[in-house]
């Protein structure tokens, strides 16, 4: 009994220790956040937006926006409104243009990768310490379907409206935006209609620490916000993510047999039809959709594929010139 | 007639003046679509004139940083009494290992065992007490017993004794990873039972104790080898506003598109 209390009260100590803030970390939030504006709507804050051009073009999550119109309020308390100029369906983000210029505003800088484990994220009106918990995993967004690479972002504080919410690293980059947070535990494993939930998937359910409940929440990659960006600053305000347009699951004995393929996309003008097998892209093997979505994160659209296909037992190629 | 959003904006905010005001609205007298859009900003001024007061700011980065740390971070103080309180028991763990290793510089390890206890014979005692005739048959029990739990069990078993220089078993060609834990023990049978015997012979001295260690479950291995999937789903948590999200595991029969 000594021993686990030692081995308890040691615990509670680091605890307590892992929390701590130093003043130049306190420093970069207190500048990051002059960047960032709380979304107000029928007087509640509902999400947080961040600045991507340093004047008046906001980002933020389509649920902390809502319908028009959206007001929100800077770090000094002034009140802007906000006029949605598109929305990104993919990823559900959305560009907003605020009727004035965000004071003491800076140019928002993106990550390359996350990089660092200890993070912050801008929910209205406070920050909250995060940590970075995995990266790397496929999502699938059920708006569309497509697969986008997430990273697992945990913090322990209880919060609400973080549907968009900002993430930073100690260094003020953005390393992603808050796209989902996991089901609470018990539900998730009950509808998810697995009968064998991984030991992973069981513990992270489970998993508490500290005085509240832990939070999982998940945000797409610095690479995917860095697209996002590119394109809401672009001419036409158009975010170009790479696509072939068909739609696929995991084939019997390795590839990807394709469900369907969308009329005049890139698949369909290459000869690509409902039943093939794709069982290479540029002489790299797709054993199946996870690595399908690999291959297709890191094209650009513009790029020619040369796919290897299955049809009815014969072997061919077609080359796809990835769309948007 | 198209107006600019911003001047149609500062009419409706009061933000021009009275000459240019009054020029814009004659002018929108005209126009229903410019009347329509000056009335939406109208509303939205009556709309702003409606927001909670702001509370005053923290333009100090001392303050900013203290409702950061009040608020955001949730930062425990640390209270002495309760420092001292978690860290009693470690103290008092302390003390017990050091009277303990007291005790056993003067008395010996045979001081920590209860006495009822000390008078108990080892199996390996009764062994070397019974004559010849009961020996193999003890012998014959004990070593199929081990060697049944070799085969069936699941479990890894860690032993000091060094492998069997004899063939282990041949691996089934098709076995699951569950079949193969049990096929591949760190021990075969063969040298388990010539450890059991060594134990029960008399002139042999007692093999080293085996540890038995729980091997991980065979189903969890083979989903390790990739992360699940992560749904996204449309409807939204109601306790954190953003979409809510599932995991799948990584072979689930998942429609994508790209």
């Amino acid at each position: 009994m000594p021993m686990l209390w030692s081995a308890v009260s040691y615990a509670l100590a680091l605890a307590a220790q892992g929390s701590a803030l130093s003043q130049s970390e306190a420093r970069q939030i207190e500048l990051t956040q002059r960047s960032i504006v709380t979304i107000v709507r029928s007087g509640r804050s509902t999400g947080s937006a961040v600045l991507i051009d340093g004047k008046r073009l906001l980002m933020a999550h389509q649920n902390a926006v809502g319908g028009a119109p959206v007001y929100a309020r800077a770090w000094d308390g002034t009140q802007l409104q906000l006029v949605l100029l598109t929305t990104d369906a993919p990823t559900q983000l959305v560009l907003l243009r605020a009727d004035k210029a965000v004071p003491g505003g800076t140019k928002l800088s993106v990550a390359r990768s996350i990089g660092d484990k200890r993070l912050f994220a801008i929910v209205p009106d406070r920050a909250i310490l995060a940590e970075h918990a995995g990266a790397g995993q496929m999502g699938v967004m059920n708006a569309t379907q497509r697969l986008f690479t997430l990273n697992e972002i945990r913090f322990e504080a209880p919060a609400s409206a973080l549907a968009g919410a900002p993430v930073f690293n100690f260094r003020g980059e953005l390393v992603g935006m808050l796209g989902a947070t996991l089901e609470q535990p018990g539900e998730a494993l009950a509808d998810a209609g697995d009968p064998a939930p991984s030991a992973a998937m069981s513990m992270r359910a489970r998993a508490k620490f500290g005085p509240g409940t832990m939070t999982v929440a998940y945000s797409l990659t610095a690479d995917v916000i860095q697209r996002v960006v590119a394109g809401f600053l672009s001419p036409s305000l158009k975010v170009q993510h790479p696509v072939i347009g068909v739609l696929i699951r995991d084939a019997q004995g390795g590839g990807v047999l394709v469900e369907a393929v969308q009329e005049n996309s890139p698949a369909a003008k290459a000869g690509l039809k409902t039943g093939d097998i794709i069982l290479a892209m540029n002489n790299e093997e797709i054993g199946d959709k996870i690595a399908y979505g690999r291959f297709m994160a890191r094209q650009e659209v513009g790029n020619r594929i040369i796919l290897a296909i299955r049809r009815g037992g014969a072997q061919r190629s077609l080359s796809v010139r990835v769309g948007s | 007639m198209n107006y600019r959003d911003e001047d149609l904006i500062k009419l409706a905010f009061g933000e021009l003046d009275e000459t240019e005001a009054e020029t814009l609205r004659k002018e929108l007298a005209a126009d229903a679509a410019a009347s329509s859009q000056i009335g939406e900003y109208n509303w939205i001024k009556e709309g702003l004139s409606d927001l909670r007061p702001v509370p005053p700011m923290q333009y100090s980065t001392e303050r900013l940083r203290d409702a950061i740390l009040g608020e955001g971070l949730n930062v425990r103080k640390r209270n002495p009494l309760a420092l001292i309180l978690a860290w009693t028991p470690a103290g008092a763990f302390g003390v017990a290992a050091v009277i303990t290793g007291v005790m056993l510089m003067r008395t010996g390890p045979e001081s920590l065992v209860p006495a009822n206890l000390q008078s108990e014979t080892s199996l390996a005692q009764v062994a070397m007490q019974m004559d010849d005739l009961h020996r193999p048959l003890l012998a014959e029990r004990a070593f199929r017993t081990l060697d049944d739990q070799v085969r069936a069990s699941t479990e890894f078993k860690v032993g000091f004794a060094p492998v069997a220089e004899e063939t282990a078993e041949p691996e089934p060609k098709d076995a699951s990873p569950k079949v193969r834990f049990a096929a591949q023990p760190t021990r075969s049978a063969p040298a388990v039972r010539r450890e059991t015997q060594r134990t029960l012979t008399p002139e042999t001295p007692a093999a080293a104790p085996v540890m038995e260690v729980a091997a991980p479950e065979t189903a969890d291995a083979a989903t390790e080898q990739a992360p699940p999937i992560v749904m996204i789903g449309s409807e939204d948590d109601a306790r954190t506003g953003a979409p809510i999200a599932t995991e799948v595991r990584f072979d689930a029969n998942v429609v994508v598109g790209g």
